[in-house]
């Protein structure tokens, strides 16, 4: 229902890969449906509370969703506004210009209307974030304007912008000129350490394998997507005490086990080749034993590495992970002041 | 084998998963299916969805509101007291298949591998033809639902027709829509076309997932088929596919459902789990 007087953005270029996305839809595991969302979630919530609007909870929360933002890869889109709005750019490094002048990343900017948003390149990490004062309005499937992009559910026409879409806003003031300083805000470690709890089949590794997955360096390859990041680094191989029944009902390949359910997070290993971390699209159950589950503060950290870069994994106690997710949690509200959410007009 | 006692463990900081066994009984996952329901309806403060499985389930908390403490304790007193029913309202759906149809054989071909339902035939010691009056002689269990929306899991509910296969070795990186897969003991039927690993061995002429669905037999996400709900494959040949598959696309098509008790008591007995 597009009416002259919405505030709308024009796509003049896409980039390669730019949906929408808010929070996502935690809540639908069960029919096979992943929450979808941002990859890096910190970064949009972070996007969002810098123009005042609703940021939304961290993966797998009960809260409300959050206000729906922009979330591009490697080349950020070229946008032009209709009407005055406010804006804020997060997640990787990029050097944004609005008329042609160089604007700051991470702060709320005023953009005025028929002004032309040229993001370009991402020069460190890989995804990027844009919120919009009052968020993105698309239809809210399961409760959600994310773009589940595997099969195309939710967001803009289940599929990524292209150019000459254009998007409507709901018409809300922004808040402007809050920043966030890039020591805190930005999570682009040169080197990613990711926390994981050991499990569900770590059983299944020898010792060997066991010890080689916490000191290798782990390579990202390029064939990695929204529903799946894949390393490489050394074989990983399976102790011989595996049931017969195995074979039949699961699989011959040692790594097949009767299918469970696979996490956010959980790290598949088929054949011991190589390591399949499952992103924010991943299928909800498989049959390949998962040696490890990256814990859900860390999986912001996994959609900023650029392919080719490594990651290490390092063990961490349930009870751990969660302070380590109070930690992050708290920095994103220290960072911006909890009563700017308030300000929406419901 | 189906566990003395649970396992419970953390999958990363957001799920308690418990693991009931480590391959497929009916009588575990009936269990499972019971325990999901009671956890599912307590809407227990923190508890962002339950989600069960063929051999687990998993409560998959809100690490903010709650602790992992407190969802072991309310799990595992769930757990403890939960009664497997004897007998639930289900659905029974009848579910037309074109069997060693020929996008089947054409994927085998695109994946160097041979026939598949031949391959199923053989391993089961079994020709072709008796595999598939195995396959449509019995009602199918869904004991679980997901890895792709719409998808699902269905084990046969009289093991005397049991087949079993192995996965592809390499998964493939394409299966036809509405393709019957199949592997373990589970069957499957890939919603639409992406990636997989089980045994291509028909294909249905009716949609099991659909984007807008007009009939409530459909979730809201446009899933078709829960946990819970029975499935009788038939075998039709390619005039019968063709026929129902032009009611499907010209809107017309009516689902073949029946609701009625089914008796899962009957059902509760173990097979053996060493190797045939």
């Amino acid at each position: 229902m597009a009416s002259n007087n919405r505030k709308t953005v024009t796509v003049v270029r896409a980039g390669p890969q730019t949906a929408v996305q808010d929070t996502g839809r935690p809540g639908y595991l069960m029919q096979g449906i992943p929450q979808a969302g941002p990859q890096d979630s910190f970064s949009l919530r972070l996007a969002n509370l810098l123009v005042g609007n609703l940021p939304g909870p961290p993966p797998l929360s009960c809260g409300d969703v959050g206000d729906a933002g922009l979330e591009f890869i490697m080349i950020g889109p070229t946008l032009e506004f209709a009407s005055d709005t406010v804006i804020a750019i997060t997640g990787g490094e990029t050097e944004p210009k609005i008329d042609g002048t160089a604007v700051p990343v991470r702060e709320g900017l005023a953009v005025k209307a028929g002004s032309r948003l040229e993001v370009g390149p991402v020069k460190r990490g890989l995804r990027g974030y844009i919120a919009f004062a009052g968020g993105i309005d698309v239809p809210l499937f399961l409760g959600s304007r994310a773009t589940q992009l595997g099969i195309g559910l939710g967001g803009f026409e289940g599929r990524p912008l292209r150019d000459g879409d254009t998007l409507q806003l709901f018409d809300q003031d922004g808040v402007v000129g809050q920043q966030a300083p890039e020591e805190v805000a930005t999570r682009l470690p040169a080197e990613a350490i990711l926390h994981v709890v050991m499990g569900p089949q770590d059983a299944m590794f020898d010792d060997a394998s066991k010890a080689a997955f916490l000191e290798a360096d782990w390579k990202l390859q390029p064939v990695s997507n929204r529903m799946g990041f894949r390393f490489s680094g050394p074989q990983l191989t399976f102790t011989d005490d595996r049931p017969s029944y195995f074979d039949r009902d699961g699989g011959a390949n040692p790594s097949n086990i009767v299918d469970d359910i696979i996490p956010f997070g959980g790290i598949q290993c088929p054949s011991g080749a190589e390591l399949i971390l499952m992103g924010v699209e991943h299928p909800t159950a498989g049959g390949y034993a998962k040696i490890a589950t990256v814990i859900s503060p860390d999986l912001s950290i996994v959609g900023q590495l650029r392919p080719g870069s490594t990651a290490r994994f390092h063990a961490v106690s349930v009870e751990e992970a969660i302070a380590r997710n109070a930690e992050v949690e708290a920095r994103l509200d220290a960072l911006v002041p909890a009563d700017t959410a308030s300000r929406r007009a419901v | 084998m189906i566990f003395q006692e649970p396992k419970y463990r953390a999958l990363g900081d957001c799920y308690l998963s418990v693991e009931f066994a480590d391959t497929v009984h009916l009588s575990a996952n009936f269990r499972i299916q019971a325990i999901c329901d009671v956890l599912s309806e307590k809407n227990l403060p923190g508890v962002v969805e339950i989600v069960s499985h063929l051999r687990n389930l998993a409560v998959v908390f809100d690490r903010t509101m709650t602790s992992f403490d407190k969802v072991l304790d309310y799990t595992k007193e769930a757990v403890a007291g939960v009664e497997v029913p004897t007998s639930l309202e289900s659905r029974l759906f009848r579910i037309p298949v074109w069997y060693d149809d020929p996008w089947s054989l054409a994927t085998a071909q695109k994946f160097g591998v041979e026939n598949n339902l031949e391959f199923v035939a053989k391993a089961n010691g079994v020709t072709k033809e008796e595999a598939i009056a195995r396959h449509s002689g019995t009602d199918f269990w869904i004991a679980a639902t997901g890895f792709v929306p719409g998808c699902f899991w269905a084990i046969p509910l009289d093991f005397d027709l049991v087949l079993s296969a192995p996965k592809y070795h390499v998964p493939r990186d394409f299966t036809p829509a509405r393709t019957l897969g199949m592997a373990g003991l589970s069957t499957c039927i890939y919603p639409y076309a992406g990636p997989g690993g089980y045994q291509c061995i028909g294909r249905t002429a009716i949609e099991i997932f659909e984007r807008n669905p007009a009939s409530n037999l459909f979730h809201e996400s446009g899933a078709l088929v829960r946990q819970g709900d029975r499935h009788r494959y038939y075998a039709v040949d390619a005039f019968e596919y063709e026929e129902i598959r032009n009611r499907v696309e010209a809107g017309t098509y009516e689902y073949e459902v029946t609701r009625e008790a089914v008796d899962l008591a009957q059902y509760h007995t173990e097979r053996e789990d060493a190797a045939a």
